[in-house]
């Protein structure tokens, strides 16, 4: 698409306007070029909302003459260049490598730059104009409510948020709350202040699984709430709503639209690594908005960022006053050679026997890769023990049967760590040396145990094949949690 | 460092002497290339496919016994089978438009032209002005020029179908509608032609632009394709 600098007829403020809806009557400015190159360079987008695709657009989105003279619709540049370097803007992507060139019949067979990194979100190329839409937000016409109770440290750390919302200076709050510890629930009393102040809110986690975790629990705190869930192949891409829980990457297609900000397990991999992530957070907020950064095992640096200010609320009991299980670590030898050869490691047998027999809780057993997660489903092969990994078809509707208690036994991949909640289970780490089990993540698998006020124990076992310092001082942040 | 075209993963050398003597870089990570099935072995004469014999496959029989159709194609070669991974990397180079992707293939591919069909006249398939839009590219004509830069335009596709990946065998063999025209009569005449397309399924599609090529006076028509199903 080529666009041009044009004066409207009976208008005074110059607009960009595609080719194809300029009329004979208007006063041509510029030479049409292709957005990227147009000169003057188009202002940077000032509506707050949706920044989306043409591709993207529904049935009733249709670019038109009068929205965009009205600037209740903006184009912005989709690629940007300076000195022969690219920027997309939509994901953020700076690496060069990630560009490439290519004939674009889209502009008439220009040599059209675009972005490898977020290709798989529809492509971005310099003749692709990202379109700004308002969103409509429909805000409920009552004040929400929540019967639910709060623990008192639940209370305090709640009470910190909502503060935080009306806070001059102090933009950012990391909760630092103990796997179990309630962190949904606490969150109520925020999304209740911020809905009535007519403010929009985002959960933003790096996870699908904890996406399909989160919304039915907040669909059912406030049936006049409409939320929405944002991951991959999600269908409710093109509704709209003051509440939108989302995977990192979803975000990319808001631009400063929300108010409050919540992330949700900052440290979890890969929102920790990724800059992209960072990006499209930062791009989907508000330049006003709140920050919140939830987590049991945040990294140093937010803490040590954090703590001057008094912007750390920390909650270390669990919700039913119950300590965290502490991990034993049990040496099981070779395990990988017997699982090579298509045999179960004898010690894994005899834990697993032991557990079925003397305990009424279901298993939960991470494994290091999802080739091992596959080959232990294969080997033990019973129909109640399953396995799933990120790769897996049927990822949603497992981990949901297994919840329904239709599986003994689930083996997962680290995809399972954190965020999801089963009632009562036992975890086992089979490989706990490997180097996928950070701290971080010992910790948050261990937290996966004894969640339910019913049921607030369960064992945790890291079987391994020689300890490591992660190991180590993942037992010894637990006991400090639970001394605390 | 460089990194897999496909997944973006660095790829690790490992040394050996055919890093030393090597003239090609590597594309894809170690991963990746084990996932590609090469079409290198035993495969039916006519269209490649994969198979456990060389004998010309019932297909081919099939297309051959029909009046209509014998004779219209001579012979299709491919480089790859269709596989899983194939169809994840044919998502992201059509449907997405990761056009660089192609480039990966580019030396097997003038190898597989100059093998086969050296001085053939190079046709790309034709999309539909519809298809055209919507992509922004054509995926035949980019694999065409990584084996020559300039192709002549002598196709295009005057009927906008429904994808041929959402039909059925049986609805594209049966149909006899003609896609395509011919616009460059003269390029054509007395020339052997090589047809490019992305993928080999049925042999619908080549069938289809091999027979208005024919009537305009080519002596032959080929097929090459990067993926063989």
């Amino acid at each position: 698409m080529k666009c041009v600098w044009v004066v409207p007829k009976g208008q005074f403020a110059p607009v960009v306007l595609p080719c194809d809806l300029v009329q004979q009557d208007d006063d041509v400015q510029s030479d049409a070029a292709v957005i990227t190159h147009l000169k003057p360079s188009p202002p940077l987008p000032t509506l707050q909302g949706k920044s989306l695709l043409i591709s993207e657009l529904t049935d009733q989105q249709i670019i038109t003459r009068r929205q965009l003279i009205a600037g209740t619709l903006q184009l912005s540049i989709g690629i940007s260049l300076k000195r022969s370097e690219a920027t997309c803007n939509r994901c953020g992507n700076q690496d060069q490598e990630q560009f490439a060139m290519f004939d674009c019949y889209w502009c008439g067979r220009n040599k059209c730059l675009y972005c490898r990194s977020c290709i798989m979100m529809g492509k971005v190329t310099t003749c692709t104009p990202l379109v700004h839409i308002p969103v409509a937000e429909p805000f409920p016409k009552t004040r929400l409510s929540w019967h639910g109770l709060l623990t008192d440290a639940q209370k305090s750390a709640s009470k910190q948020m909502v503060e935080i919302l009306q806070h001059r200076t102090n933009n950012e709050l990391l909760v630092w709350a103990v796997c179990g510890a309630g962190k949904t629930e606490m969150l109520f009393p925020l999304i209740i202040e911020a809905i009535d102040q007519k403010k929009t809110l985002l959960i933003a986690t790096p996870r699908t699984d904890v996406v399909l975790e989160l919304i039915p629990r907040i669909r059912q705190a406030f049936p006049n709430l409409r939320s929405i869930a944002l991951y991959g192949g999600s269908e409710e891409r093109f509704q709209s709503s003051p509440l939108v829980i989302s995977t990192t990457h979803q975000t990319r297609r808001y631009f400063q639209y929300f108010d409050v900000v919540i992330i949700d397990e900052i440290d979890a991999f890969p929102y920790h690594y990724d800059d992209s992530l960072r990006f499209a957070v930062n791009k989907a907020a508000k330049p006003s908005a709140k920050f919140y950064y939830l987590s049991a095992t945040p990294p140093h640096s937010l803490i040590r960022k954090l703590k001057t200010n008094n912007q750390i609320a920390m909650i270390n009991r669990r919700y039913h006053g119950y300590p965290l299980p502490v991990p034993s670590l049990k040496w099981i030898g070779d395990w990988r050679t017997y699982v090579e050869r298509g045999k179960l490691p004898p010690k894994l047998t005899a834990w697993m026997n032991r557990q079925e027999r003397e305990s009424d809780r279901q298993l939960l057993i991470f494994v290091p890769s999802i080739n091992v997660s596959e080959r232990l489903e294969s080997i033990i092969a019973r129909k109640d023990i399953i396995c799933v990994h990120s790769q897996h078809a049927k990822r949603k509707e497992i981990v949901e049967a297994f919840r329904h208690k239709q599986y003994h036994c689930l083996i997962t991949t680290t995809i399972l760590e954190r965020g999801v909640t089963f009632p009562s289970v036992d975890v086992f780490i089979l490989g706990a040396e490997n180097d996928v089990f950070t701290i971080a993540a010992l910790v948050q698998i261990a937290g996966r145990a004894g969640r339910s006020l019913e049921d607030p124990k369960g064992d945790v076992l890291f079987l391994h094949d020689g300890t490591t310092i992660a190991m180590k001082q993942a037992v010894k942040q637990i006991k400090r949690m639970n001394e605390r | 460092m460089s990194s897999c075209l496909y997944c973006q993963k660095a790829i690790e050398e490992q040394l050996s002497w055919d890093t030393l003597f090597r003239r090609e870089y590597r594309r894809f990570c170690y991963a990746c290339s084990q996932q590609m099935i090469w079409i290198n072995t035993l495969h039916c004469s006519r269209c490649y496919r994969p198979q456990a014999d060389s004998a010309v496959c019932l297909d081919c029989v099939r297309w051959e016994n029909s009046t209509y159709w014998s004779s219209k194609l001579t012979r299709n070669v491919s480089l790859l089978s269709y596989n899983e991974w194939a169809q994840d990397f044919v998502a992201r180079f059509k449907f997405r438009g990761d056009v660089v992707l192609a480039k990966a293939f580019e030396q097997e591919l003038k190898r597989m032209y100059a093998r086969n069909f050296n001085q053939h006249l190079i046709v790309p398939i034709p999309l539909s002005e519809k298809r055209m839009i919507e992509r922004g590219f054509n995926q035949s004509e980019v694999l065409a020029r990584c084996i020559r830069t300039n192709i002549t335009d002598v196709l295009v596709r005057i009927i906008h179908e429904e994808k041929t990946s959402k039909k059925l065998r049986w609805q594209r063999v049966a149909g006899r509608s003609r896609p395509f025209e011919v616009t460059n009569q003269k390029s054509v005449m007395s020339k052997n032609v090589v047809l490019v397309d992305d993928i080999y399924t049925t042999g619908a599609t080549v069938r289809k632009a091999a027979t208005v090529l024919l009537e305009a006076g080519a002596t032959s028509v080929s097929s090459m394709t990067l993926f063989r199903s």
